[in-house]
């Protein structure tokens, strides 16, 4: 009983060695190869105690292939912590409009070219865009080194435009779509907003 | 550490499907591995804060603050 004890205790002390031993961040890879040396390590120090212990010449080779296990331990401890992986971003997103801020627009089909009122031929005749708001929260734990935020907009968002064309008083108002932003005007690290669609 | 950035984009809501349109907003950066958020768009949703906020003469954003004030309203 006493002796199961002791075992146990014995093998809280390992695990806790070889916790401490590798960091959290280490690789896998890194993590595989470690351990594979240290079991290399443990099954010689085994294998001459019950075979070879008393011959010098083997104990001293024993000794010196320890030495060179620890050698590689040493180095892929190394290596892992210059190879560290990156962490990953953690972030919130929340949609909505700013009731002070709506920006609304409206827009009569009227106004609009025959192209445009195609493509608006779900809306009624008289029809509103809005500023959406994208909150972006970093929620990760550390800061953002040079962010760069793309978006994916769905291309039947579009708000209708004037086109810088002389117009006469037959033609359109609006004549091509597209979207608008404030990214210009952000005060930020985001250097860069790519609008695919 | 929890800082953010809102960013505008004007939107036709009425034009969108309520169900199948989303936006992907893709995050990345120089000392971490990039992230993308799918973010529903739900036009119903949406105005509801604004027809709330038009019958109760509510003066004020109901979700966060927006930090950098546009200069340009377009």
């Amino acid at each position: 009983m006493a002796n199961s004890t002791y075992n146990k205790t014995e093998m809280n002390r390992l695990q806790r060695i070889l916790r401490r031993l590798t960091t959290k961040r280490m690789k896998i890879p890194y993590k595989v190869v470690f351990y594979l040396l240290f079991i290399f390590a443990i099954l010689l120090s085994f294998l001459s105690y019950f075979s070879l212990l008393g011959c010098d010449s083997q104990a001293a080779r024993l000794i010196q292939i320890l030495t060179g296990l620890a050698i590689a331990a040493t180095a892929v401890i190394a290596l892992s912590n210059a190879d560290l992986p990156k962490s990953k971003i953690q972030s919130q997103v929340k949609a909505y409009i700013a009731p002070n801020n709506t920006g609304e627009e409206t827009y009569h089909k009227k106004e609009l070219s025959d192209e445009l009122q195609e493509f608006y031929r779900k809306c009624s005749d008289t029809f509103k865009s809005y500023r959406v708001q994208f909150k972006i929260t970093n929620t990760s734990s550390f800061n953002w080194i040079n962010p760069v935020v793309t978006f994916r907009l769905p291309i039947k968002g579009q708000v209708p435009n004037r086109d810088n064309r002389p117009k006469t008083i037959t033609d359109p108002v609006y004549t091509i779509k597209k979207y608008r932003s404030n990214t210009f005007n952000t005060q930020t690290n985001v250097r860069l907003l790519e609008m695919i669609e | 550490m929890n800082e953010h950035i809102t960013i505008w984009v004007r939107m036709v809501l009425e034009n969108l499907e309520s169900d199948n349109d989303s936006v992907f907003v893709y995050v990345d950066c120089e000392n971490a591995d990039g992230f993308t958020e799918t973010v529903y768009i739900n036009p119903s949703e949406l105005l509801k804060g604004i027809i709330e906020s038009d019958t109760a003469g509510m003066d004020g954003q109901i979700q966060g603050e927006n930090k950098y004030k546009d200069k340009n309203p377009t």
